[in-house]
């Protein structure tokens, strides 16, 4: 395995560990999400004001945001080593 | 030989010891009791053996006496003949006695203290003295003084006379005084028993007879019987006598507990009363009160039972009443109301009258004929029951009548009880063409030209006559045919005593002459003949006119009734009547030179009248309302059911409705309801107003499937749909990316921000604007298929992944799901086509 092979299972290796750990957070940002969602009552559009479920609608792309974000430094980290 | 001679001395002996005897006998027979000869001048007998009251009985039955004073006298048993009175102060008998020269006294008495006592009161009284002895009073003097035991009873017999003067008085059968130098003087009618103002006291009496004349030293010796005495009342007691007041004979009841009720009454005493059942003694009362009601009160099986009440004096004679009958039963009817006669086909009550032992009758049901029909149960008041039943009587079997059998059947807390049977005479009921048997005439039918009014003969090539006398559900049935014409056919009937309805059809003409035309009726006949003119028309001056009977919807009705009048001599008569058959069509014999009344009529559709003169071959009929073909009811219906979503998720608050209008029929109303999976039925409204969007906001809860069932009701018919979602559980899904598209669609579906479907366009717009514009000046993206593609991804995704792109309507209102999509990938599509094809 020359140098460059080294370098890239090294980035690939560094880029399991960012999402395992970015995997694991987000563990904790779920019953956040879920918190919040509960107290604003989200799922009842009829009884909250439209500021409210902007709130919700923010709320919700948390966690999604969040699991592009480690994909997204998942990704760069193999990226980076790739010299893409 | 010599003839032996005769004893006549030894005979003679024997003659007159034989009638010694027979005296001896005689002798001891009259002095041992009362004989016959003790009855003459005898006018008061008292034995006072009275159990209570205030009446001294009289035992010769000519006068009683009285009992006066606080309290009566006790009855003391142990008297010389077991029954007396001892008298304390102020208590005393009196007695009034017939107006009479003559008197004697019988009396027995015990003076148990030493004092003066007037044991009798009057003009000639008798005095017991303290000295110890007992005489008469006569003038204020005592005579006769004879020394008596006062521990002791003794009878003393006493007689005066007042012409002759003769006092004369026996003590314990010993000639005590026989005087005739003091007359007794004043009233002698009226005496107490002791005497009331002598303060005397202990006097018991036991016996106190009155005679109009003196007794004979052999009578005086003949009471005294060896002092024994006689009582008058062993000679005098007759039977006692017994009545029965209550129950009543064959009594009916549903109460086990039965009150017997009798009054046993005797000259004397009546000793015990005892109630037989069946024949065997049940109950006694040892101390019945004379001539007063005695009570049993017995409690008896359910069951028939006879019984007596018997009544027995002191001297053991006994009298049984008379016998009777009870019958005590779970319940018993008062009565059962019916016609004893009837007809086939008429409609008869039955009633039954019932009282119960206090279980209600919870059904009952008329067996007739053996047959059940349902009675009705009316609970009149208390234990009284009414059943009743009107039912058609059916059909018999015999020629002319037969008896048919009923019982009412009840059921008391699940036991079925039954009445007896009955029966009724059932009588035929007929109508016919008239006959030698049947010749009361009901309906006459005859036959006329519709032209020149000339009477005409006809046929009837067929007819049917559906006759009955009661509702109708039970009925008979004529079919007649007459190929023969005939100016009269004359239709009698049986009974004549009651109306008769007949439903006819009759087909008639008269060849080819006049065609065929068919008259219909339901009419109520009786035994006053009914004259039926019935008008054909020549074939010469009439057409066949067709009508054709449709709905709204041009669909053909069949079985619409169809009648054409005309008016002829100034009255309106029925030329034509018909049914239109499975083809909506029916045909009639019309004389299309005058103006005719047509209605056209049919259950659930508006009656259609028209006049109008005949002229063409055929008419088209449209009647309103009525009923369609069910694929119908979806025409001009146009519907929309929120949520709009294909799928649900739990625990989410969605707000689901029905909107319906209708342009074509007139809606009566429709509506929608959520149906659970485990089939609870949730309301979700209902409306007759075409157009009223109807909304229910629930919760999805953990539901994993939920049904909304819609419908819509036109014309008494209901069309249904149902709407099916999947409820997902988004438990571990409620942080995806599709949580934030649901909630968007959520929030813009509830009017987030005011943004209505132009909002969304524009949003939508704005993106695909911006993205395509970033795309094209970013990346160079210009061929017309990639920016195509690109905007159909992106309407794709609105309008089919996250749903927020609203349906386009077509001009005529309709919604066409996903339309955006098609329109895009269909300009995708074609510009694919044409690059593959350049």
């Amino acid at each position: 395995m020359n140098n460059k092979g080294q370098t890239m299972g090294i980035a690939i290796l560094s880029a399991i560990i960012v999402f395992i750990i970015g995997m694991v957070c987000i563990n904790f940002v779920l019953d956040e999400v879920t918190n919040a969602r509960t107290d604003l009552s989200c799922a009842d559009a009829s009884s909250i004001s439209d500021g409210t479920k902007l709130l919700c609608l923010i709320i919700d792309t948390n966690v999604p945001y969040f699991i592009w974000l480690v994909f997204c430094i998942s990704l760069g980290a193999i990226l980076q080593r790739m010299n893409i | 030989m010599k003839k032996k001679k005769f004893p006549n001395k030894l005979l003679l002996i024997s003659i007159v010891s034989i009638l010694f005897l027979i005296g001896i006998i005689y002798f001891i027979v009259a002095i041992e009791g009362w004989s016959t000869e003790l009855d003459e001048g005898l006018t008061r007998a008292f034995d006072y053996k009275e159990g209570g009251g205030s009446i001294l009985v009289d035992s010769s039955g000519q006068a009683n006496g009285t009992f006066t004073g606080n309290s009566v006298g006790i009855k003391n048993i142990s008297s010389k003949m077991d029954y007396g009175y001892n008298f304390t102060i102020g208590n005393y008998s009196h007695i009034v006695l017939p107006t009479s020269n003559n008197y004697t006294f019988v009396i027995g008495f015990r003076s148990s203290q030493n004092e003066t006592k007037y044991i009798i009161s009057g003009a000639a009284d008798l005095r017991v003295l303290t000295n110890g002895t007992v005489g008469v009073g006569l003038s204020g003097t005592v005579y006769g003084n004879q020394t008596i035991n006062n521990s002791a009873w003794h009878l003393i017999i006493y007689s005066f006379e007042n012409q002759t003067n003769w006092t004369t008085l026996y003590v314990d059968n010993q000639l005590a005084l026989k005087i005739n130098s003091v007359k007794a003087t004043g009233n002698t009618s009226a005496h107490d028993i002791p005497r009331s103002n002598t303060g005397a006291t202990d006097v018991a009496i036991d016996l106190f007879y009155v005679w109009n004349r003196s007794l004979s030293v052999a009578e005086v010796s003949q009471f005294w019987n060896n002092g024994e005495w006689i009582l008058y009342s062993i000679y005098g007691d007759v039977n006692p006598l017994i009545s029965l007041n209550s129950p009543i004979n064959a009594l009916n009841t549903t109460n086990r507990t039965i009150v017997f009720n009798g009054t046993g009454s005797d000259n004397f005493e009546v000793k015990n009363i005892s109630v037989y059942i069946n024949n065997t003694i049940n109950q006694t009362n040892s101390s019945p009160i004379n001539n007063t009601p005695t009570t049993f009160s017995i409690t008896l099986p359910y069951g028939f039972w006879n019984w007596t009440i018997q009544s027995c004096d002191n001297a053991s004679q006994c009298t049984n009443a008379s016998v009777r009958n009870l019958t005590i039963a779970h319940s018993y009817i008062n009565s059962v109301t019916y016609n004893i006669t009837s007809y086939e086909t008429a409609n008869e009550p039955f009633y039954a009258n019932i009282t119960s032992n206090g279980t209600s009758i919870s059904s009952a049901e008329l067996i007739y004929n053996g047959t059940s029909y349902t009675a009705t149960v009316t609970n009149t008041e208390g234990n009284n029951y009414n059943l009743s039943e009107i039912i058609n009587i059916p059909l018999i079997v015999a020629s002319n009548n037969e008896n048919k059998s009923f019982n009412f059947n009840y059921t008391m807390g699940g036991i079925e009880y039954s009445t007896p049977t009955y029966n009724q005479n059932v009588s035929l009921t007929y109508f016919t063409l008239c006959n030698s048997t049947y010749s009361s005439p009901f309906l006459n039918i005859s036959f006329k030209d519709e032209s020149d009014l000339s009477v005409i003969n006809a046929t009837i090539p067929t007819s049917t006559f559906i006759y009955w006398l009661g509702s109708g559900a039970i009925n008979k049935t004529l079919t007649y045919v007459n190929n023969s014409e005939r100016y009269n056919y004359t239709f009698c009937a049986t009974p004549t005593t009651k109306p008769l309805f007949v439903d006819s059809y009759i087909q008639y003409k008269q060849g080819t002459n006049y065609p065929q035309r068919i008259y219909e009726d339901n009419t109520t006949y009786n035994s006053s003949i009914t004259n039926l003119t019935l008008y054909l028309l020549s074939s010469v001056n009439g057409i066949y006119v067709t009508f054709q009977v449709v709905n709204s919807a041009d669909q053909v009705i069949s079985g619409v009734t169809v009648s054409a009048t005309r008016e002829i001599s100034g009255t309106d008569t029925l030329v034509g009547q018909g049914t239109t058959g499975a083809d909506g069509g029916v045909t009639f014999w019309l004389n299309p030179d005058f103006v005719h009344d047509f209605s056209f009529t049919k259950s659930g559709f508006t009656t259609y009248e028209t006049s109008f003169a005949p002229t063409q071959t055929g008419y088209t009929i449209t009647l309103g309302g009525g009923g369609t073909v069910s694929s119908s009811y979806f025409k001009g219906i146009d519907y929309s059911i929120l949520p709009t979503n294909s799928s649900l998720t739990n625990n989410s608050v969605y707000t689901f409705g029905f909107n319906l209008t209708s342009s074509f029929w007139d809606l009566t109303e429709y509506g929608f309801n959520l149906r659970l999976t485990n089939g609870t039925i949730i309301f979700g409204g209902s409306t007759s107003i075409s157009g009223t969007q109807l909304n229910l906001n629930y919760n999805t809860t953990n539901q994993t499937k939920i049904y909304l069932d819609y419908y819509w009701l036109i014309n008494g018919t209901y069309t249904n749909g149902t709407k099916i979602w999947i409820v997902y559980n988004t438990d571990k899904t409620q942080w995806s990316i599709a949580t934030f598209f649901k909630d968007l669609k959520t929030y813009l579906d509830s009017g987030f921000f005011g943004i209505d479907n132009f909002g969304r366009y524009l949003i939508i717009f704005i993106v695909i604007f911006f993205t395509a514009g970033i795309l094209t000046y970013k990346y160079g993206l210009t061929n017309p298929l990639v920016v195509s593609f690109i905007i159909f991804m992106i309407i794709f995704f609105f309008d089919v992944v996250v749903g927020i792109i609203p349906n386009l309507s077509l001009p005529s209102g309709k919604e066409i799901p996903y339309l955006l999509t098609f329109v895009s990938g269909l300009i995708t599509t074609i510009l694919v086509i044409k690059e593959v094809a350049t």
